[in-house]
């Protein structure tokens, strides 16, 4: 009888182990993983073990800035560079806020702790739309000042800089929003200051202005209740990095060109302190830490009507400027609400499967909850077809909003997607009252499709006065389409990353949907006043409506033409920007008299027109026919605004060369131990994480050893009863 | 007759009988089963759809049309991916549905073989387990209806999963080169590991060659 449970007892042990050797392929294949350690050697090895740390120790994926000494060493004839981290001795920050425009100045200075000849990468991140244009080394009393070049030429110039010994740098994008600074043939313990000057619109919402500055980009330190220990101490002196970054100045200079109050910073102590000019000088406090983003929000003293400001420039003969328009719309009208008809679209397709439909549906029936009982509404899902849920939209009333969630409940994911017919479906349904209405088209879908092209045509050609709002569901969304998109339906796109997101995201949509816009926005000219020889262009060229506390900003360059004298304000007097306001007419004459001169403004007006080339390279990309010359005239068109207002872009680089080599020809830098893992330090930070990779796991492996184990368990609760019974027996 | 109703009947009721004596070990073998095979139906799911996908990628060689490789599909082969003597065909879109038959292309990123990045991923359990395999300098042909072209293995690197800067067409190795031929294959990392759902991806970087 002994022996019985014994046995029960060996056949469990057999039966796991069989299982856990089927499942884990780890156990018994561990010599196929092994071979490539050996194959590659010891060298490689190094390299290996740094594979495993990238994650952490990525250089590519900075948050903060910071500056990766970098050895270059030969092994086995190939060139392996080591990234190191340098402390960073002094940061300065300099900003300079006028109307809506801050123009940041940025001076660090580095040291080289070490004992070899090192050369540096300066990663950075910056605003999505600050435009860089700036650069000065100051090596010693040497002050080099940086050139805009072709990407490839600069390049060409630094490596060449380089292999001579000299001292050079060159800033290049790598992102919209992250640059880098490649710095050469520092020497050991040389300290090098480099200065990067930026520009940048500030952000305008709800009444209140704001500045944000990446804070991070000063020098990292170890945050006391850090609670991941990096894996490797950096090989820096500890006290050094240890050591709270009191060397941090950071002054802001406001000159609002208003009166303003509620100046406020979000996260560190300030100083604010009235100049005789009217302008406000703002300074952080000493003993601050900073591992936060510097957030700086004021706002215009209230009463102020329908605001607007023009700010002008003038480069080359060339009258450039910026528009900043605030319309006065009034909060407090809710007499007459625009009524309106919402037609949400729901992507039903295969690929919709798992977390994305949840997520889906959680926005759908959030958005229905949040109806107005005046408001119209029907729901389409779409796979293989298109399904409607009623014939014609019909009043969010709650017997009308049950039967819509129940429709919602019942949906799953399966089929085609055919985007096609759906949106044919939404632009078609019958509208209840035709001229009054405003016709808002949600769009919740994750963008898989093939034909974006045909689907960008049919929503430019049948949108009509329809508004189309994407919402972009799961790890990663076609968000270019469903931007696109939103742009040329005169909507926005909205990124939905995981369910805890639905709740924030659709609110802040809908809230933007129940308030009335100013839509069909145009810039109307006396063109006929406009001299042929003169031209205006201006940048974003498609206005979308502007929503609830929103401004409107525009960039334009007006050519001069060299006989004529005459300022731009004769022709700009005539220029009104007309729109439709609840269903009527609306008008807005420009302010011209609140004219300010302003600096920068060219480079402001350069970046929105390379990130409109951009945008207009990759439309033309997709296409069938596009051909490779055309992408090629995008370019030199990119390239060549760059160039001409000295601005950093995918295509141009900022560079700058010492003139004397300083490094020894043939001193080398030799190798040394590696710190692999970065301090943490980027916990605190807001990472602006658009959602995830794809899941790659699947739960085969574990499914099958659960499952093995409970049927050998069963096996032996058989075996165990059996010696039961027979006991009895 | 009787007689085999008899029998027949004897066997039904014996199992229900002891099916009701040992409702524990029924419990266990019964969710040790499903259990077993759900994770069984995985694999097989990846391993046999190949073959539709097969079929589905020859016949869109032929014409111009997208083939799907079963009736309800939502996707279309795209290109076929051979790493060492292994071969996948490559589904269009990268939904959770899709890779659970075969590697699929992120749509957001361009075409395989077209200039830019274009990103493929695999589930890590069935058809990218193999990537493990792979070393710099390694050659991976990739096959689309025009072309064929070999990719040289240039960059292995783990990466979180937050890190999307990996399906950008602009970061690479050396930030400077912009208009290239990339081909980026992720899978989930560790490999051969139990759990569902790791936070570390594994990153796969070829240049054309």
């Amino acid at each position: 009888m002994s022996s019985l449970a014994k046995l029960a007892i060996v056949s469990l042990v057999v039966i796991a182990i069989g299982a856990l050797q089927f499942a884990v392929p780890a156990l018994t294949h561990k010599p196929a993983a092994t071979p490539i350690l050996d194959a590659s050697g010891s060298a490689n090895n190094q390299a290996n073990s740094a594979l495993i740390n990238h994650p952490i120790s990525d250089y590519q994926h900075a948050q903060s800035g910071t500056l990766y000494l970098i050895h270059e060493k030969s092994v086995q004839g190939e060139t392996v560079q080591q990234h190191l981290l340098s402390p960073v001795i002094k940061t300065k920050v300099d900003i300079k806020v006028t109307g809506i425009v801050a123009r940041t100045k940025l001076t660090q200075t580095f040291k080289n702790a070490g004992k070899q000849w090192v050369n540096g990468l300066y990663v950075f991140p910056l605003p999505e739309n600050a435009a860089v244009d700036h650069l000065l080394m100051t090596v010693g009393e040497r002050k080099i000042e940086g050139k805009i070049k072709e990407k490839s030429e600069a390049k060409k110039i630094y490596l060449q800089a380089k292999a001579q010994g000299k001292k050079a740098s060159l800033v290049a994008q790598q992102r919209p929003n992250m640059f880098s600074n490649s710095i050469a043939n520092i020497g050991p313990g040389e300290t090098i200051e480099v200065t990067i000057e930026y520009q940048q619109t500030l952000h305008f919402e709800q009444q209140q202005y704001s500045l944000r500055f990446p804070m991070t980009i000063t020098p990292r330190y170890l945050p006391s209740d850090t609670t991941v220990e990096p894996l490797i101490q950096p090989e820096f002196s500890a006290t050094d990095y240890h050591q709270p970054n009191a060397n941090i100045e950071l002054l802001v200079n406001l000159h609002a060109g208003f009166e303003v109050q509620d100046i406020n910073s979000e996260f560190h102590a300030i100083t604010v302190k009235q100049l005789s000019d009217g302008s406000q000088h703002i300074q952080i406090s000493e003993d601050e830490l900073a591992n936060q983003d510097f957030v700086l929000n004021w706002r215009p003293e209230l009463g102020v009507a329908p605001q607007s400001a023009h700010f002008t420039q003038q480069v080359n003969g060339d009258e450039y400027g910026l528009v900043m328009l605030l319309p006065g719309l009034k909060t407090e009208s809710p007499t007459q609400t625009q009524l309106r008809e919402v037609i949400f679209v729901l992507d039903t397709s295969g690929s919709m499967e798992g977390d994305p439909i949840k997520q889906a549906k959680n926005a759908l029936l959030l958005a229905i909850d949040q109806l107005k009982a005046s408001d119209h509404f029907n729901i389409i899902e779409f796979n293989s077809y298109a399904q409607n849920l009623w014939k014609s939209p019909k009043l969010a009333d709650s017997n009308n909003k049950k039967d819509a969630k129940h429709f919602v409940d019942s949906l799953s994911a399966n089929g085609g997607t055919e985007m096609h017919s759906a949106l044919n479906l939404a632009f078609s349904q019958p509208k209840i009252n035709l001229s009054s209405t405003l016709r808002q088209i949600v769009f919740i879908t994750d963008g898989s499709v093939g034909n974006e092209e045909s689907l960008m045509q049919l929503i430019s050609t049948k949108l009509e006065n329809s508004r189309l709002f994407t919402v972009g569901i799961g790890s990663a969304p076609n968000s270019y389409f469903m931007s696109e998109a939103a742009k040329i339906g005169r909507g926005t796109f909205t990124y939905i990353g995981s369910v805890a997101q639905v709740q924030e995201k659709m609110l802040g949509l809908l809230t933007k949907l129940q308030h009335p816009a100013i839509t069909d926005i145009e810039l109307q000219l006396n063109s006929s006043r406009l001299p042929s020889n003169r031209q205006l262009e201006f940048y974003p060229n498609v206005i979308s409506d502007l929503y609830k506390g929103e401004p409107l900003v525009l960039s334009y360059r007006f050519t001069e033409s060299k006989s004529e004298s005459n300022s731009v304000k004769d022709y700009f007097s005539t220029v009104n920007l007309i729109g439709k306001y609840q269903g009527k007419p609306w008008k807005n004459p420009l302010q011209l008299n609140a004219q300010t001169r302003q600096s920068g403004l060219n480079v402001l007006w350069a970046r929105e027109k390379i990130s409109q080339l951009t945008r207009d390279k990759r439309r033309a990309g997709i296409q069938k026919n596009s051909s490779r010359a055309e992408q090629d005239e995008y370019k030199l068109q990119i390239t060549e605004t760059a160039l001409s207002h000295h601005l950093v872009s995918q295509y141009t680089s900022l560079i700058a060369v010492d003139v004397t080599p300083t490094r020894p020809i043939e001193t080398l830098s030799n190798s040394k131990k590696v710190p692999n893992s970065l301090p943490k330090g980027t916990s605190n930070q807001r990472v602006q994480s658009q959602g995830s990779l794809p899941k790659t796991a699947t739960p085969a492996q574990l499914k099958i050893i659960i499952g093995l184990i409970l049927i050998g368990l069963a096996l032996c609760m058989h075996l165990l009863t059996r010696k039961k019974v027979s006991f009895q027996s | 007759m009787y007689a085999l109703t008899y029998t027949k009947k004897s066997i039904f009721s014996k199992l229900v009988s002891l099916v009701a004596k040992h409702k524990c070990i029924t419990l266990c073998l019964l969710l040790g089963i499903y259990q077993f095979s759900g994770g069984f139906y995985i694999l097989a799911k990846a391993e046999l759809a190949q073959y539709l996908i097969a079929h589905a990628w020859h016949k869109n060689l032929r014409s111009e049309q997208h083939h799907k490789p079963w009736p309800w599909a939502d996707t279309h082969p795209v290109a076929e991916l051979i790493i060492k003597d292994k071969s996948w065909y490559v589904l269009a879109g990268a939904s959770g549905r899709n890779l659970a038959f075969a590697p699929s292309h992120v749509s957001s990123t361009p075409q395989p073989g077209e200039i830019g990045n274009s990103v493929i991923v695999g589930h890590r359990d069935t058809q990218f387990n193999s990537l493990k395999t792979l070393k710099k300098g390694d050659i991976i042909e990739v096959k689309t209806k025009y072309k064929r072209q070999q990719f040289k293995v240039t960059m292995l690197r783990i990466a979180l999963h937050s890190q999307l800067q990996y399906l950008q067409s602009t970061v690479n190795d050396d930030t400077f080169e912009v208009d290239e031929t990339h081909l980026t294959l992720i899978t989930c990392y560790p490999f051969d590991s139990l759990t569902p759902n790791p936070t570390h991806r594994y990153i796969v970087r070829a240049t054309a060659m």
